[in-house]
């Protein structure tokens, strides 16, 4: 046992490793560039600016997110890339620059021209003139405006770059070793201290947000889960041993119908008609309602009640009929064999032989199915949440999107997946725990 | 289980309600530009005979002499001005005709709901048997390998192994780094030239490598690849994170569009098809007939196209019909969440998502809701029936 145990640990920390890769990779491979987003935040306060004094608020940004540091342990790019030899982030300019370094072939060169013009700023001549040439990738257009401009710095850089076309460079890799001090060794490290970082919306930390927001998904799953097995198991085993009864059939098609109804679409009606004033206003429409200090206990039990009512309805009905289906398939699997049939000739009870001998052995399933419906029930914490307002993780993860707050986005995922490995991981152990006939050879899988 | 197959399918044994519905709502579906648009399929104006449905031109109206019309005069994006603001079924509507009537009322901005929920259809079966399809030859391929490969059985020279490697880390590192492959501005036959160049070099490179290594005596040695352990790893990742997060994050990367969002439906929906697949060839790898396969000294992929993948796939096949079930569900819920495909794409998450701003135009809630939970009763009734 502790051997499975250790094993099943062992191929934990992998996943977990995997995972946070996975996700690092996905944040950063996201489009709408967070930097664009903060800067028009800075922007609105201040009339127009001109490229440098952008660089320098970009760079503050990155400063203060720790995106001045290379993403990842080491960079594959084209030797003629400019990044190779200088850092540009201005989304104004950097698709430009880009693309001249790469028709050019020469990425030295071309961050020479960048850094002769970010001069030419420094000295404060022109700007206007400055801010077009920055745009310009036809080498005629260029000429002209460096006429008027008349920097011979940025004239010489220019021709430098002009008269040193190298495009084979195009061809030709460049890997670039970063070392530890990255993003993403930076970001391991302060999750395993347990600091998520802090979200671009509101520069709140991550794990607060997360905590608070974890706490009701987490208490309402766990509600769910209870109340669907409260109602499934029953209701399976009576349909179970009374198969093919008219009460068994019916149960059967009803669940069956159940599982067909998307919530989204049964919560929104159930939210019109029971909590606007046309129709029966009986609960409330929305959150999980206002809790003084003056409200006593059952006060308070009552506004939960209230309030939490729908939401774990939705949440419940689809897993009540998966639940359902299975605890009746593995009841009638073992009330068709031969114990139970021993059991009833010895003329024990219904209740005994049906809760003691049968239901303990089609029980086992049980297990795994709860942890199958684990991932199921935080994905439906998102309609839920989403429609009943509830500040759980879904709705966390839709704001987090329309905002484009990844930082909280991705470390949603990442709790996410930590929490469902964790399920899966404590269902697999109390499988093997609880069921001494599985081959713990194979079973990780 | 039922052998499924063509003649069992075309024979319509026991059709029910289920089979009859969604065979409708996959007609619909398919035809579902020629039955609701707001051009005449056929125009016949001067002696000309033109076909303004297939041309990209504004119809100009009431000039032809002889039109033929679809079923309903509306797009499930044109604008009718004069019913805004959601004109019920039932209300009075101002219409030319009775042709012109809204059967089903209107939206806020006056679209027609009956256009837009033959146009959802539409969209529903590209998704879920888009999605399904891609999911299904990934799981199919990737569950297939893994259970008959299993951790011992595939052995493979050391030398070829690691050229192999080589190859592949080559090219997942350098290609997607160093084609621009992002940039619009390059014409794509260079950037594909490139991609063709860089991969022929790379193949160049680890053929070296085999041709060197191989004439050394410690890499000549076979080893077993353990393909199980690395397919079930990837799997158990891909099913860490909860499908719905799963997806959103994907649709931050790629901006969801019609076709991206089947595609990212079909990536994430895969594990299931794959693991389902893994059993299934694990059990027929037990089998006799797969054992003297090998004792007759078929090859591997003699046995796994004729004998294998014939008797693995038909459960699969069953479990499709859920499978297209759950794709659809996502899809209107993701809609429905205003994070589907963008305002040009009509779906039925997205008419149910329009309800949610006024309560007081049932219609817009109750015909998309019903038609979602027809459609995924019926396909649930029809896997059900099939895998019993």
């Amino acid at each position: 046992m502790l051997q499975y145990l250790l094993k099943r640990i062992a191929l934990f920390i992998p996943t977990l490793l995997l995972l946070s890769l996975l996700v690092f990779g996905l944040s950063k491979m996201s489009t709408g560039d967070p930097i664009q987003v903060l800067l028009e935040d800075f922007k609105s306060n201040q009339s127009t600016i001109n490229v440098e004094q952008e660089n320098k608020i970009i760079q503050e940004i990155k400063v203060k997110y720790g995106l001045d540091k290379p993403a990842f342990y080491f960079a594959i790019r084209r030797s003629s890339d400019i990044q190779n030899y200088c850092s540009i982030e201005n989304p104004r300019t950097n698709k430009n620059f880009n693309q001249l370094a790469y028709s050019y072939g020469n990425g030295e060169k071309t961050a020479a021209f960048y850094r002769a013009i970010l001069q030419g700023y420094v000295q404060k001549e022109k700007e206007q003139t400055l801010d077009l040439l920055v745009l310009k990738q036809d080498a005629e257009e260029i000429e002209q405006l460096l006429n008027i401009i008349d920097n011979e710095n940025i004239t010489s850089a220019w021709l430098d770059l002009k008269n040193n076309k190298t495009r084979y460079a195009n061809y030709i890799p460049h890997v670039q070793w970063n070392g530890f001090n990255n993003q993403y060794h930076q970001w391991l490290t302060n999750v395993l201290k347990g600091n998520l970082g802090q979200s671009y919306f509101d520069n709140k930390p991550i794990a607060t947000k997360i905590k608070d927001a974890l706490e009701w998904t987490l208490i309402l799953s766990l509600i769910s889960i209870f109340v669907a097995l409260l109602i499934a198991i029953p209701a399976g085993v009576y349909a179970a041993t009374h198969e093919n009864s008219k009460t068994d059939q019916f149960l059967s098609k009803l669940f069956f119908v159940f599982y067909s109804i998307p919530n989204f679409w049964l919560a929104s009606l159930l939210l019109v008609f029971f909590t606007s004033n046309e129709y029966f206003n009986w609960f409330p429409g929305y959150g999980v309602g206002d809790i003084s200090n003056a409200n006593s206990l059952w006060e308070i039990i009552l506004i939960r009640v209230q309030h939490l009512f729908l939401p774990v309805f939705i949440w419940t009905y689809g897993s009540i009929a998966f639940v359902f289906k299975q605890v009746r398939n593995s009841m009638i699997q073992q009330w068709n064999s031969d114990y139970v049939k021993t059991a009833k000739a010895k003329g024990l009870k219904q209740q005994t032989i049906v809760w003691k001998h049968a239901f303990r052995n089609a029980s086992f399933p049980l297990i795994t199915i709860v942890g199958n419906i684990l991932p199921a029930i935080f994905s439906g914490s998102f309609i839920i949440e989403y429609i009943f307002s509830i500040p759980g993780m879904g709705m966390l993860t839709i704001q987090a999107f329309n905002t484009r707050d990844y930082p909280v986005l991705f470390s949603i995922i990442l709790i996410m997946g930590f929490l469902t490995v964790l399920g899966l991981l404590i269902t697999d152990v109390l499988y093997a725990w609880n069921d001494p006939r599985i081959k713990l050879k194979k079973s990780f899988n | 289980m039922k052998k499924l197959s063509l003649k069992y399918i075309l024979l319509f044994r026991s059709f029910s309600f289920s089979n009859w519905f969604i065979l409708a709502i996959l007609v619909i579906g398919v035809l579902a530009p020629f039955l609701a648009n707001d051009k005449p399929i056929i125009s016949i104006q001067n002696h000309n005979i033109s076909f303004p449905f297939f041309s990209n031109e504004k119809y100009l109206e009431n000039t032809a002499a002889f039109e033929v019309w679809p079923l309903i005069p509306y797009h499930s994006q044109s604008l009718d001005f004069k019913n805004m603001n959601s004109v019920g079924p039932f209300e009075e509507q101002v219409v030319p005709s009775l042709y012109y009537r809204h059967w089903l009322g209107t939206d806020e901005l006056g679209r027609d709901l009956l256009a837009g929920l033959i146009h959802g259809c539409h969209t529903a079966i590209w998704v879920g048997f888009g999605a399904m399809a891609i999911a299904l030859i990934i799981g199919v391929f990737l569950g297939g390998i893994a259970g008959y490969f299993g951790d011992s059985t595939y052995r493979i020279h050391k030398a070829k192994w690691i050229s192999c490697l080589a190859f592949l880390l080559l090219t997942a590192l350098f290609i997607p780094n160093l084609i621009p492959w992002n940039w619009a501005e390059i014409p794509f036959i260079e950037k594909a030239t490139q991609t063709i160049l860089f991969t022929m070099l790379f193949l160049f490179l680890s053929a070296v490598l085999y041709f060197i290594l191989n004439r050394f005596q410690a890499y000549k040695k076979s080893i077993s690849i353990p393909v199980d352990l690395i397919i079930s790893r990837c799997i158990e990742i891909m099913e860490t994170i909860p499908l719905l997060f799963l997806i959103i994050a994907l649709s931050a990367i790629f901006s969801p569009s019609y076709w991206s969002l089947i595609g990212i439906i079909g990536i994430s929906s895969w594990t299931s098809i794959a693991k389902f697949m893994r059993a299934e060839v694990l059990k027929i790898r037990q089998k006799d007939y797969v054992e003297s396969g090998f004792a007759l000294g078929l090859s591997n992929i003699q046995i796994m196209k004729n004998h294998v993948l014939p008797n693995a796939l038909n459960p699969i096949y069953i479990n499709l019909s859920f499978g297209i079930a759950a794709a659809i569900l996502i899809e209107a819920t993701l809609s429905f969440l205003g994070l589907g495909m963008g305002v040009e794409q009509v779906s039925w998450g997205s008419i149910l998502a329009s309800s949610r701003a006024d309560y007081t135009s049932w219609w817009l809630a109750v015909y998309p809701g019903v038609l979602l939970f027809l459609t995924l009763y019926s396909l649930n009734q029809i896997g059900d029936k099939l895998s019993k």
